[in-house]
């Protein structure tokens, strides 16, 4: 397949997983097509590394398979077994209008295009991603669905990087991904705390702090 | 002539496919489950025994509860010939829109004459039906009509004709996503219901027909193992736009394998899978219609 | 090369040594000495680099005036919290909620490499490792910040860490849209993160892309530096942590994330778009501090009060970026920090000596203990921007910089936020300092006075104080000369 045919329905892939996250309640459901978007975007880099021929982009695809597909959900499961958090109910909205919300914040970007001037259409998935990950965190209650929407919106900017003729400086790709799952192990520190202090990871409970 | 020869053929398949799938289903279900199970051709045995029998009716039922049956019937075997689900052309020349509201209309007669028995449960299962359809409806039109504009006509035969350009493959697999999710809840079954179940208060299509029996029962019986089959070959056909352009013969015969592994599939679902909360149904169903409103999106941006 | 070199075996060694903390008692009194160490060495190192035109970019590191003030200024800050910290954490053994030793090793642990991710941030050349240092500063500062393992410190720390990390994630997608933006530009086609080099080629940059990749950096570094409307998880970090670890947070992470929206800017003007920095980095500056002394009036907790007072004074110095003038920027942010530094040790000593942070339940503080009140007043007054202290010159040059600019609102809205924000403090503190005295048991071996624990705010506030007093024209030369 021609480099341009891959990265569209990569894209387009990686968006609809993205989508159907936002439908799902159930944790552990929530973190397997996290670690399945993070897996299509680590074979389309490694495939855009061969066909650039770039091996340093084929080494970074390796670490997102291994790091953000494999390692990272299964430490988060790791953490939502110990909690015992199964199903994240969400914000006072019921999923379907979540869903629904969400795809036509969705079409109105994809359709109008609002940064005409200054992004190609290639760009679209990626802000796409961002935006689904975003209404991933605002969503919902649990600590551990707030830490996911967060890495939905690294894999949004992620696909933004490998879609550029050149890609990043392999310093700085690796960085980004050490600092990141660095953050979500931390994160993953602090539920356990969370936990232990309030009796639940429900982020609605953390109201001592205001003013 | 062509035509003729169409009809016989469609005719002579729905004489005999839908009970036959239906008798695969429960055969592999039971052999799934370690049984036996009935023989293939079980169903038969069951309509015919059905036709012999007399019926029930309630003292409340009027002529609607009466003729239900053959309307939903008539509306099913007309959009059977209208659809070409068997991979060959149809007789008649369907157009999306038609088809979708004939269905609509043969579920709206079995909804009436549920409510006309004057039974709780004949209601429940029939508010249950509607609430269901305004989900599925709308995701199968959806679904369809993203086809439809993509091949630039609404009927049948082009929408469902092997496609050009890129984006195809992933537009035929999200409609054919959503059209699936859509026949399991326009046919009760898993995970929106089971169909073998036996409390009423979990029943959503077999609530609306406890008041049948005899004649009448023989009739919605064939009627939802036509609609089965009818709605499974939509699936099929549209999966098989994939396939790009074959022969005849080689797509009918594609056709026959893929509705039988849907069967299978069927099968294998019911028996691993748990049905869904009532609560949670729409939950369920908002992805048909999200399947379906991105392949809009899809085709709207791509034309 | 060496300058660099120069910065990194002292912090590394407290970390180093921090490991051990369990069996080494002296590990606070070995770190207050490597830093004095460092202190010097920084200063032979970079001291002559002060007040030079000259640039010099070695492996994404830029060597230059700007950066040379802030890392001398990072390690005053740190230093003197180091220094400070030798002291407070011998009370705080003493108190009821005695943090154990390892619980001090992991302060001075997280402390020392924050320290060196903060001179990653300020002295990067490369946009990549710029993101990287910041986001290392957010992940190596949470557990400073949860130094006391209650539940209001896991609330703050959790909200710090995913607010400051969803903000950084924008940056990083600002960075990308920079990153292929230099890949349209004539010269620099397999595109480059270097800002020398995009400054350079900044006119050939595709105009729309430099626009939206400064939003997107804004956002990102914004949410680092406590700009409305990202500013939330500003008071809880800074008020739910130690005093030391409260002093360096508002004293030198604030400033690296100005300095990163700094050389941003620059970049933007140079590509020709001072007019979004106007559009964007000015209104949400602005706001910052008029929202900052809003909050002021409310507060009942004095470490909050300080760290909205951290807000507004981040609001001002944004404001002195978005008008382009580096010694405006420069002068408020070195006063900034050693005046705050200082009032958040004194805070801290009041915390521990009176067990709760309650404006309310702080009251005839001025007849207790005069004379430390005094001085915490003091404090106060400088943070406020009183004359004679150095704060108050530093406002008024951008003051009156914003007015030489033709923009009245930004002037107004300065004004009427700093004097809302200057009746607050004073409000609060007169409340603190005057009526009958509660505070018991004045025996107490915590009450005492002791001199370690105010040598360093009043060193800071003396340094204020005559940088406010006389500014010779050598200091301004010094600070990066010019507007």
């Amino acid at each position: 397949m021609g480099e341009f045919h891959l990265f569209e329905s990569g894209s387009a892939v990686t968006v609809i997983i993205g989508l159907w996250m936002i439908g799902i309640t159930r944790v552990p459901t929530s973190l397997t097509l996290y670690g399945t978007q993070s897996a299509v975007l680590g074979l389309m880099a490694m495939y855009l590394g061969v066909l650039r021929a770039e091996p340093l982009l084929v080494i970074v695809g390796v670490a997102v398979i291994a790091l953000k597909g494999i390692a990272a959900p299964a430490y988060l499961l790791f953490v939502a077994h110990r909690l015992d958090c199964r199903r994240d109910d969400g914000v006072s909205i019921a999923p379907p209008l979540q869903f629904f919300g969400a795809l036509g914040a969705l079409a109105l970007i994809l359709l109008l295009h609002p940064l005409r001037a200054a992004l190609p259409e290639s760009s679209l998935p990626s802000i796409g991603m961002l935006l689904l990950g975003m209404i991933v965190m605002i969503t919902r209650r649990l600590a551990i669905s707030q830490i996911v929407g967060f890495l939905v919106l690294e894999n949004g900017i992620f696909l933004y990087t490998i879609g550029q003729p050149h890609t990043m400086p392999i310093v700085v790709e690796i960085g980004v991904l050490m600092d990141v799952l660095a953050g979500v192990m931390l994160a993953g520190l602090l539920a356990f705390r969370i936990s232990r202090e309030f009796e639940s990871i429900d982020v609605t409970e953390l109201k001592e702090l205001r003013g | 002539m062509t035509v003729l020869l169409l009809l016989i053929a469609y005719l002579a398949h729905i004489a005999f496919l839908p009970l036959l799938f239906i008798g695969l289903v429960r055969w592999v279900k039971a052999r799934l489950q370690g049984r036996r199970g009935p023989s293939l051709l079980q169903p038969f045995w069951d309509i015919a025994k059905l036709l012999r029998k007399g019926e029930t009716i309630s003292e409340t039922a009027t002529s609607t509860f009466r003729l239900a049956p053959l309307a939903s019937l008539a509306a099913i075997l007309a959009v059977a010939l209208m659809v070409p689900w068997l991979g060959l052309p149809s007789p008649i020349a369907g157009d999306l829109i038609l088809a979708i509201y004939l269905l609509a209309a043969g579920k709206f007669c079995t909804s009436l004459a549920a409510l006309d028995t004057g039974s709780a449960f004949g209601a429940i299962g029939a508010s249950r039906e509607a609430a269901i359809s305004v989900q599925a409806e709308p995701a199968l039109l959806l679904g369809l009509a993203a086809l439809a504009s993509h091949a630039r006509d609404s009927r049948f035969s082009a929408l469902l004709a092997p496609g050009g350009g890129e984006h195809t493959i992933i537009l035929a697999l999200l409609v054919g996503a959503a059209a699936w999710l859509c026949a399991m809840a326009e046919l009760s079954r898993m995970p929106i219901d089971d169909p073998t179940t036996h409390l009423e208060l979990t029943m959503v299509h077999e609530a609306m027909v406890l008041e049948n029996s005899g004649r009448s029962l023989a009739l919605i019986e064939y009627a939802v193992a036509l609609k089965t089959v009818l709605l499974l070959g939509l699936v099929s056909q549209i999966l098989l736009i994939l396939a790009g352009n074959q022969t005849l013969a080689f797509h009918y015969v594609l056709s026959i394998v893929l509705l039988a592994a849907s069967a299978v599939a069927l099968a294998i679902a019911e028996t691993v899978m748990v049905k869904l909360s009532w609560r949670r149904v729409p939950n369920m169903l908002s992805y048909a219609i999200g399947a379906s409103a991105l392949a809009c999106l899809l085709v709207a941006m791509r034309g | 090369m060496t300058a660099i070199v120069a910065l990194l075996p002292a912090p590394l060694l407290i970390a180093a040594l921090a490991l051990f903390a369990t069996r080494l008692r002296v590990v606070p009194v070995l770190a207050a000495i490597l830093m004095g160490i460092q202190c010097a060495a920084a200063a032979w190192a970079w001291f002559p680099i002060l007040g030079t035109p000259r640039r010099q970019i070695v492996e994404g590191i830029g060597i230059d005036s700007h950066g040379a003030l802030f890392v001398l200024l990072t390690t005053i800050v740190v230093a003197a919290a180091f220094v400070h910290a030798v002291a407070f954490f011998e009370r705080e053994k003493l108190s009821e909620h005695a943090p154990s030793h390892r619980q001090i090793g992991q302060f001075y642990f997280f402390a020392s490499l924050f320290l060196i991710a903060m001179y990653v941030v300020i002295l990067s050349d490369n946009l990549g490792y710029m993101w990287i240092g910041m986001e290392a500063t957010t992940l190596l500062s949470a557990p400073l910040v949860y130094f006391h393992r209650s539940s209001r410190s896991l609330e703050a720390t959790w909200k710090y860490v995913l607010i400051c990390s969803v903000g950084i994630a924008f940056g990083f997608f600002g960075t990308a849209v920079l990153y292929a933006a230099s890949q349209q530009s004539g010269a620099l086609h397999v595109g480059s993160l270097s800002l020398a080099a995009l400054t350079t080629h900044a006119r050939q940059l595709p105009p729309g892309m430099v626009r939206l990749g400064f939003v997107f950096l804004l956002l990102g570094y914004g949410t680092k530096a406590g700009l409305f409307p990202l500013h939330n998880w500003l008071p809880d970090a800074h008020s739910e942590a130690p005093a030391p670890a409260s002093a360096i947070l508002s004293g030198s992470l604030l400033n690296c994330a100005l300095v990163a929206l700094w050389r941003i800017s620059d970049l933007a003007r140079a590509a020709g778009q001072q007019q979004v920095v106007r559009a964007t980095l000015l209104p949400m500056a602005v706001l910052t501090v008029i929202t900052a002394a809003l909050f002021l009036l409310r507060q009942r907790d004095i470490k909050r009060l300080l760290a909205y007072s951290s807000m507004e004074n981040v609001g001002i110095m944004a404001t002195a970026i978005g008008l382009g003038s580096w010694s405006g920027f420069a002068l408020q942010a070195v006063n900034h920090s050693f005046c705050k530094v200082a009032v958040f040790l004194l805070a801290g000593n009041l915390l521990q000596q009176c067990g709760t942070k309650n404006i309310r339940d702080l009251r005839g503080l001025l007849t207790a203990q005069p004379g430390r009140t005094l001085l915490l007043m003091l404090g106060i007054a400088a943070v406020a921007g009183t004359p004679p202290f150095g704060s108050f010159l530093a406002e008024w040059r951008i003051l009156s910089f914003a007015a030489d600019k033709h923009m009245p609102w930004v002037v107004a809205g300065l004004v009427l936020s700093l004097a809302m924000a200057f009746i607050a403090l004073a409000m609060q503190s007169l409340d603190m300092a005057l009526g009958n005295k509660t505070i018991k048991d004045p025996t107490n071996v915590r009450t005492r006075f002791a001199v370690s624990l105010v040598l360093v705010p009043v060193i800071l506030l003396l340094g204020s104080l005559a940088l406010g007093v006389l500014l010779p024209s050598s200091v301004l030369a010094l600070l990066g000369g010019g507007r």
